[in-house]
């Protein structure tokens, strides 16, 4: 598994503020490898990752797309998919990933939260069970070596935090490993803000006490599985192997078990930016490359044989992680799809279990809605406070504001404004319809499934696409020449009629303005239900690819 | 099909318990001979097999090792399915997972088949300073249940072949005792198994699902 070009990292004693626990137990320090796992054991030295140059620009890409956040998602842009598909920084993790899954935002909205939670002591029952865990989660990892090291007690602060804060949901052994892999990219804070933002609304049900979410998407990854690779479809079918068997695992870590590390980061990359739907592609990727080929059914001839293969994917995703995310991209499965499929298996789903209220249909399917539903948030609770009495809390702008620029909005709400350090931030109103987007890096719907011999990389047809598998760095200037930012007070007309596009209210859900219910705010009624979470929700049909 | 001819059957075990009672390291011991001080928290189902014989037959056995969590038995009414024997877990060393066995053995009964071989397991009899169970508690309830019993360590690997072994050999002799006695409804009555007859006329299939 490991490439000659590897090279072990020595790491410093626990002076170093990497956080390596490594020295307080053991006497010799455990060589690691780049990413801080242990050599011996289940390590992925393999990939040396993208050059310094290409590294920089993207960097430089991302802080130019962090710098104008919100605008960037008023308007249609395909920069931050592009960026997302290519690989996220090492060093601009820590900032992206809560910014697209929106734990930012929340962060934001609830500055003491956090800290709050953590200063108390939480349910003894769960305490006990976190405690329990904590040195199984990331056994092969350096940073969870040792039991009072800061990577176990960050992993228990944040996994006490949640349950506090979800006290209804509580704990599930499979948000350790979650949690583990946030911590190592992020503070405390905002790891358990982004846990909050998977658990709640990317995949939610998915830790929830019934687990409603990990069995309707077992269903949904069957129907997947046969429109993308029918012949193992049928083969896991006839040897009574289902979902549920070989794939609880993948979906409730989101792979964190199952992936070279580098891998997984991209994988990662990708389902903050799509949702849900990267994990189904994933899965599809995996089963393909143990039962895509014939031969390779025929070495499992029955139910075992079928599930230890299945057991043993990741010996098959041992080179680039390039290779492995364009295959993953090009699974054709379309957030409209999954979206039309999620409706057909919930009625399935209410007749089974009729007492059953989960509802899948307001999860985030990626980075805009998940944008969307805090902003909508933040409007609910500012209308509460505004119902309240609180009238230092402006109110929300009317579309001539939008087209306003950042730096003059904030002029004419200096007076009432409640002093929210970014502008642009500020009393913006959330309604924002989605639009069905141009298929721009990979054509996949159109494509066809084939069952093919050897598992091929479906090469993608945009020329951006194209020249990012040939040639990264062509690739990167190449994207100079996409649609440039338009800062928002020109074009002003245009600008307006577009908004006002917008906000027509979508034919699904109720449209924003009719909404009367009581909302909760997050300190004083943290559990919001997934039935009024697709009460308050729209729907946002996106193609994305 | 007599039952001097050399016949393979594969039996499939479910191991079932609290969480971290030890149900992972029981199957990698028997497995694969295999103690992991460093395992990982099981998600969903873990599973390995081994080829024993007994009684001159080849038994292969399919073990299925579940994720102990409350929550989890939400998705593992699956795993029941055509389980001939179960292994319930608990830690004599927490006294709250062996108050947990009666709702195992509830979950069990309303999930697998009636017929099915249990054993309750006492694990991690290398740590016997810190009891709080004592055997015969819970070899008495064991009985009263009609359920094999055993206590174990999967990490100084005492018991572990014998537990299994126990079991498998149990299953075998019901599957054989119903075509030695075939057609009849009487009941075959095992020595440590449930003492009440009840008719049996169904047996659950002991091939691979």
């Amino acid at each position: 598994m490991l490439k000659a070009s590897s090279q072990p990292h020595r790491h410093q004693s626990e002076e170093d503020s990497s956080g390596s626990d490594a020295g307080s137990e053991v006497s010799l320090e455990p060589e690691t490898d780049r990413f801080g796992f242990i050599l011996t054991n289940g390590s992925t030295a393999g990939s040396v990752g993208p050059s310094p140059e290409l590294v920089r620009q993207r960097e430089a890409k991302w802080i130019n797309i962090i710098g104008q956040w919100d605008r960037i998602l008023l308007k249609k842009s395909s920069k931050v998919k592009l960026q997302c598909q290519k690989g996220i920084p090492a060093s601009l993790r820590a900032k992206c990933w809560p910014l697209l899954c929106g734990a930012s935002e929340r962060m934001r909205q609830n500055e003491n939260l956090y800290e709050s939670l953590d200063s108390q002591p939480g349910l003894q029952s769960w305490v006990d069970i976190i405690e329990r865990d904590l040195d199984r989660q990331f056994p092969f990892h350096e940073m969870f070596l040792s039991k009072d090291g800061h990577g176990q007690r960050g992993l228990f602060r944040v996994l006490k935090a949640y349950t506090q804060f979800q006290p209804e949901e509580g704990y599930c052994q499979a948000q350790g490993p979650v949690a583990a892999v946030l911590l190592m990219n992020m503070p405390a804070e905002e790891a358990f803000w982004c846990l909050v933002q998977i658990s709640e609304q990317y995949l939610p049900g998915y830790y929830s006490p019934l687990l409603e979410g990990v069995l309707f998407d077992a269903a949904i990854l069957s129907w997947v599985l046969k429109k993308t690779c029918p012949a193992a479809h049928k083969h896991l079918q006839q040897h009574g192997v289902e979902p549920l068997m070989f794939a609880t695992d993948w979906l409730m870590c989101l792979f964190t078990r199952h992936l070279p590390f580098n891998t997984l980061l991209r994988v990662w990359d990708l389902f903050f930016c799509y949702g849900v739907k990267v994990l189904l592609q994933v899965a599809v990727v995996l089963v393909r490359r143990v039962l895509g080929r014939a031969d390779q059914r025929k070495q499992c001839p029955g139910q075992m044989e079928t599930l230890e293969r299945l057991r043993g994917v990741r010996e098959h995703v041992q080179e680039e992680e390039e290779t492995f995310i364009a295959e993953v991209c090009s699974v054709p499965l379309s957030g409209k799809d999954l979206e039309k499929r999620t409706e057909k298996e919930l009625g399935r789903w209410r007749k089974d279990k009729p007492s059953s209220t989960f509802d899948p249909r307001g999860r985030c399917y990626g980075y805009r809605m998940a944008w969307a539903r805090t902003r909508q948030q933040k409007e609910e609770r500012e209308q509460k406070e505004r119902e309240t009495g609180n009238l230092s809390v402006p109110l929300a702008r009317s579309a001539s504001t939008l087209s306003l620029s950042p730096a003059l909005l904030h002029k004419r709400f200096r007076k009432g404004g409640k002093g929210n350090p970014a502008p642009t931030e500020n009393q913006e109103t959330v309604k924002v319809e989605e639009q069905t987007e141009p298929s721009e890096a990979g054509q996949c719907e159109k494509e066809e499934s084939k069952e093919t011999g050897e598992s091929t990389v479906i090469s993608e047809k945009t020329e951006e696409s194209q020249s990012v598998e040939n040639n990264p760095e062509a690739a990167e200037e190449s994207n100079e020449n996409e649609q440039k930012e338009e800062p928002c007070d020109t074009n002003q007309p245009q600008v307006l009629e577009e908004q006002r596009e917008r906000r027509k209210p979508q034919t699904r859900g109720k449209s924003f303005q009719g909404q009367k219910e009581k909302v909760s705010d997050d300190v004083a009624n943290p559990a919001k239900t997934d039935s009024q979470i697709t009460r308050n929700s729209v729907s946002y049909a996106e193609s994305y690819f | 099909m007599g039952s001097d001819e050399a016949y393979n059957f594969v039996f499939k075990v479910v191991l079932i318990g609290e969480s971290g009672v030890g149900k992972s390291n029981l199957l990698s011991r028997f497995t694969k001979n295999e103690f992991n001080h460093d395992s990982r928290t099981t998600i969903g189902v873990e599973f390995s097999t081994r080829t024993v014989q007994l009684n001159g037959f080849y038994i292969k056995a399919q073990i299925w090792d579940t994720a102990g969590l409350e929550r989890y038995r939400a998705i593992t009414s699956a795993y029941y399915r055509g389980a001939v024997g179960a292994l319930l877990v608990y830690d004599i060393t927490k006294h709250l997972t062996y108050e947990s066995v009666e709702r195992w053995l509830k979950e069990l009964y309303d999930h697998a088949d009636p017929h099915i071989v249990v054993m309750l397991v006492g694990n991690k009899t290398d740590l016997e300073s810190e009891r709080s169970v004592p055997t015969e508690e819970a070899k008495d309830f064991a009985e009263k249940k009609g359920l094999l019993f055993l206590e174990t360590s999967a990490l100084q690997s005492t018991n572990v072949e014998a537990a299994f072994n126990k079991v498998l050999e149990e299953i075998h002799k019901k599957v054989n005792s119903k075509e030695v006695v075939r057609g009849s409804i009487n009941a075959v009555t095992l020595n440590s198994s449930r003492a009440e007859s009840q008719e049996e006329e169904k047996k659950p299939c002991c091939k691979n699902i």
